[in-house]
């Protein structure tokens, strides 16, 4: 298993009480994983995460996305900027 | 179409000075000059705004607003595109957002501003929280956001 930071951010963060949540996933990482993982280490994110995208080096990616464990991984909630 | 378009994105902390950005999109070859300025809005259906405050995952956000702006280059031949959005406590009346383009003809920037502000709007990671008279705090979710915010 693999042991990886996803950033939070927003309603997120607060849910979490923290920046960021460490997760378990096995390798090779697919972002589907990370959601799942997710639940697991942070279950207060349970109702969001169905709304939430994942970020992989600023940019969006999609469930079945395979994920670099060296790269910067964010939880994006619904975005209200503007 | 400018033979140099230029983009300017920024993430401010502090109010947002549009006259200072109005030389960014001039240029002796167009004719259009767009602006849409979103501000604080004091009620929202029977609610009172008592503060609105702005988070951002700011190198993300950055690079975001840059794909849009370049994207609304080469969609509308615009010339140049200025999009600044404050982050942090934003006083009611106050700009939160100021979008500007130019092109040599007003279509263009007619029809790049609702564009760029739309897909801000769906993809940019940047979050707003209202905080009521109420006392009541809540992060806006776009799907309550029936009355959007300018």
């Amino acid at each position: 298993m693999i042991k990886i930071q996803v950033q939070m951010f927003a309603g997120a963060k607060q849910l979490a009480g923290r920046d960021t949540v460490e997760v378990e996933v096995r390798s090779p990482i697919q972002a589907r994983a990370i959601f799942d993982a997710l639940q697991v280490a942070a279950p207060e994110l349970t109702p969001l995460i169905p709304s939430c995208r994942l970020a992989v080096d600023n940019r969006y990616v999609i469930d079945q996305s395979i994920i670099d464990e060296d790269s910067t991984i964010a939880l994006i909630p619904p975005v209200s900027g503007g | 179409m400018s033979a140099n378009p230029t983009v300017h994105i920024d993430i401010v902390d502090a109010p947002i000075d549009l006259n200072a950005l109005t030389e960014k999109v001039s240029d002796p070859d167009v004719g259009a000059h767009g602006w849409f300025v979103g501000v604080t809005r004091r009620t929202t259906d029977d609610r009172i705004t008592e503060t609105l405050d702005y988070e951002a995952h700011r190198p993300m956000a950055i690079e975001q607003l840059g794909q849009i702006a370049r994207q609304a280059i080469d969609t509308y031949s615009l010339a140049h595109v200025v999009i600044v959005h404050r982050i942090g406590r934003v006083p009611v009346g106050e700009a939160s957002i100021v979008v500007g383009c130019s092109s040599a003809h007003r279509v263009d920037t007619f029809a790049a501003l609702p564009w760029m502000m739309d897909a801000i709007k769906r993809d940019v990671p940047i979050w707003k929280r209202e905080t009521y008279t109420d006392g009541q705090q809540e992060w806006v979710h776009p799907d309550s956001d029936s009355t959007p915010n300018e």
